[in-house]
Order: structure tokens, then sequence, then C-alpha cells
């Protein structure tokens, strides 16, 4: 899932317009350019749709990547691009925060008030640029500086993020029974 | 640390797990096969179109309504002196302390004999003269007030040997801004033996003018 290094090679293979390495691209890349488009949107429809376009476009611009080795931090900026304007466009931001992420499992974290305020809530109630940060460092498995490039700011500012996204999960790290006060906090 | 990376990645697993993938969907990956679509726009856009008629309106109803306070405030200040002419109340003198003068003061100053006028309504009282000029063309003005009908008017009589110009009077006001406005004025202009003489009474009654000019016109001697 994580492997960043066979997407190199991939990359490499297929802007030398080698068919079969672009599908396995494509293939490899699907997964989790769907997942981060989806928790920019909040929505799987318009997930799809992003992940869809970045997917397209990756190919339709692998031409003009340069270097090879920069290819994972480059297409998740695509994605990330992506995912950021369709949601700009369908105005689906303040929807994310409304919908919680059960939409796949078709129930409602907001209607249950016996829900239990875990770690993985917790991720997900993150501001999304340090939500970002922490699922493409943490879950894709890009370093700093790919981050950066994937998100559009400096390496140095990924790492500050990531700090803050730690510092506001530190007390589920800890325990992941959350307290009422860590609750508000994190809320 | 590196149990905290752990715990996140766990919880992120976690996360995306409840998200189904749907299928990779298939396809060429080609490079003209994922050319994006541009669809051409057809023309200007109605939209703008609205947006533009909209502020183009807010724009000529904006600069109205400001134009039109602007005339507003200074023809209320400079309206102001020429209703001077017609009041409700006593007028006041249009002229400082110093200039009014009494007709046999005006009288020792005038190469002419003062002729006072006669005709006046009745209620008219005598408020004022003054020496506009002396040399070259001598010009006196003999102001009276009018209590008409709980109004009161204002009655110049001027008096001079020449007539110069047009029957008309040339008025220019300036309020405390700098704001001038001028007004012309029409006169009544007789001859009273050499004497010539004008009547400015604005707002009086045609008639009451009418029977001022005939009661002083006197042919030249």
């Amino acid at each position: 899932m994580n492997d960043v290094s066979r997407l190199v090679d991939l990359a490499s293979a297929a802007s030398n317009g080698d068919e079969g390495g672009r599908e396995g691209l494509v293939r490899i890349l699907w997964p989790n350019a769907y997942r981060i488009a989806w928790s920019i949107l909040g929505e799987r429809g318009s997930a799809e749709d992003a992940a869809q376009a970045a997917c397209a476009a990756i190919c339709a611009k692998l031409a003009t990547l340069s270097d090879a080795r920069a290819f994972a931090g480059w297409a998740y900026r695509i994605i990330v691009s992506h995912a950021r304007d369709q949601a700009r466009a369908r105005s689906r931001l303040r929807l994310r925060e409304t919908l919680g992420y059960d939409e796949a499992t078709g129930c409602s974290t907001r209607d249950d008030p016996s829900v239990r305020l875990d770690l993985e809530t917790a991720i997900g109630r993150l501001p999304e640029p340090l939500r970002l940060a922490l699922e493409l460092h943490y879950f894709v498995g890009l370093t700093s500086r790919e981050v950066g490039t994937a998100l559009g700011v400096p390496a140095a500012t990924v790492r500050f993020r990531l700090m803050m996204a730690r510092r506001r999960l530190r007390p589920l790290l800890s325990d992941s029974t959350a307290s009422p006060a860590t609750r508000e906090v994190l809320s | 640390m590196n149990n905290d990376a752990e715990l996140i990645r766990a919880a992120l697993d976690r996360r995306f797990s409840r998200v189904a993938v749907p299928a990779c969907p298939a396809g060429a990956r080609s490079a003209t096969a994922t050319d994006p679509v541009n669809v051409p726009r057809s023309g200007f856009s109605r939209r703008f179109a609205y947006a533009a008629a909209v502020l183009v309106a807010v724009g000529i109803v904006g600069l109205t309504a400001q134009a039109s306070t602007v005339i507003q405030q200074s023809y209320a200040k400079l309206v102001g002196p020429m209703f001077l002419y017609v009041s409700s109340k006593p007028l006041t003198p249009m002229i400082h302390a110093a200039d009014r003068l009494t007709i046999a003061e005006a009288q020792r100053r005038m190469p002419f004999p003062i002729v006072v006028p006669t005709g006046l309504p009745p209620g008219t009282r005598f408020q004022y003269a003054h020496v506009v000029s002396e040399q070259p063309i001598p010009r006196v003005a003999l102001n009276y007030e009018a209590h008409i009908a709980k109004r009161y008017y204002r009655i110049n009589v001027n008096e001079t040997t020449v007539a110069v110009g047009p029957p008309v009077a040339h008025f220019e006001f300036r309020n405390a801004e700098g704001v001038t406005k001028k007004s012309t004025l029409p006169l009544r202009r007789w001859k009273h033996g050499n004497v010539v003489m004008e009547l400015l009474a604005w707002g009086l009654p045609a008639a009451m003018s009418d029977r001022i000019v005939r009661a002083n016109t006197m042919p030249s001697q």
C-alpha cells in the first residue's frame, strides 16, 4: 500500500511510453488517491470523480515530469489539487464537517450519543491541513518533503503541522479512553 | 514517538478501512485519452450581463442621490437670500448699518432730487436709503417693507439719471462653502421727469407693482 519506490519505478517506465507501466501506476495509485480525495471532500461520489480526474491528469502530464524520483509528491499534489478544486466548486467543505465519515457504513456518528471519541474520530476532526499532512505522511508513507510538494508548502511547514497534529492527539495517544476535558480540547 | 506513529498509523488504517474504495476505473491511460474536454462557452454570460446592469443601476442611483443631496444643500443656503424679498417674518436689512441712510442723508450726496415714491401698498414702511454710487452715474436705492396678508415684501426703488443696460437686476449669492449662484431678476423701469426710476419688488403682486409704476410715472420735463 505504501510502496512509494514501486510507484517511482512504474512512473519511470510509464514516462518512457510503457502502456503497462501506466496501467499499473494508476492501479497502485488509485486506492490512496481515492482515500485522500475522500478525506478532503467527505463524499464518495465527489471523491471518485476527483480521483479519476487526478489519475487522468497524472497520466496526461507524466511526460512533463523531469525526475521520476519526485513522482510521489508530484502525483499527490495533483490529487490534492483536484480534490480541492472539486470541493471549492461544489462547496462541500462545510458539508464534510457535518457528514462525519460514516457515510460508507450508512450511519451517522452525530446522531449517536454513545459514540466514543477515540483517536480515529479525533483524526477526522483535525483541521484539514493537519489531517492531510498526517495522512500523507503516516498512511501514504511520503516524506515531509514529498508531503510539502503535495500540499504546496515547505517541508518545515509539514513538520510543524505534523507536530501540531501529534500535540492535539497526544491525550489520546497516551490514553485511548478520552476524558470529557480531552473531548473539549479536541473539539 | 515510534509508538505514537504506530498508533496514528493504526488509527488511519481504521479510518480508511471504513471507506469502501471503488474499483479502479478501466480504460486507456494514454495522453490522448485523458485530454480535458473543453466545452466552449456560449458568448457573454447572462449572469455577467445582469450583474453589470445591477451595478450600473446602483451607480446611477448612488450618483443621483449624491448629486441631489449636494444640490439640496447648496440651494438651501443659496436660495435663502432670495427669499429675503418675501418672508413671513419682518425683513432684515440687506446692507450694513453704516450704509443705511435716511432720505435726507442720501439726498445730500445725490445731485438730483430724490423722488419719494407714492402709490405704495398700505402698511408699507420705509426702511433705509442706500447710496449705490455717486460717480460717474449717481444711483440711490430706497428700501421699503410692505406687510400684506401676513407676508412681508421688500420693495426696492432705485433712482438714477441714466438708464444703463436692459431692465434687469443681477444678483450673485455665495454661501459659506464658496458656492456661488447667480440670478437675474426683471426690473420695472420708468421715467419720473429727468429721474429714471426702477422697481424691484420680487414676489409682490403684479397689480401692486403696476400701481406703483403708474403712480410715479411723469413725463420728462
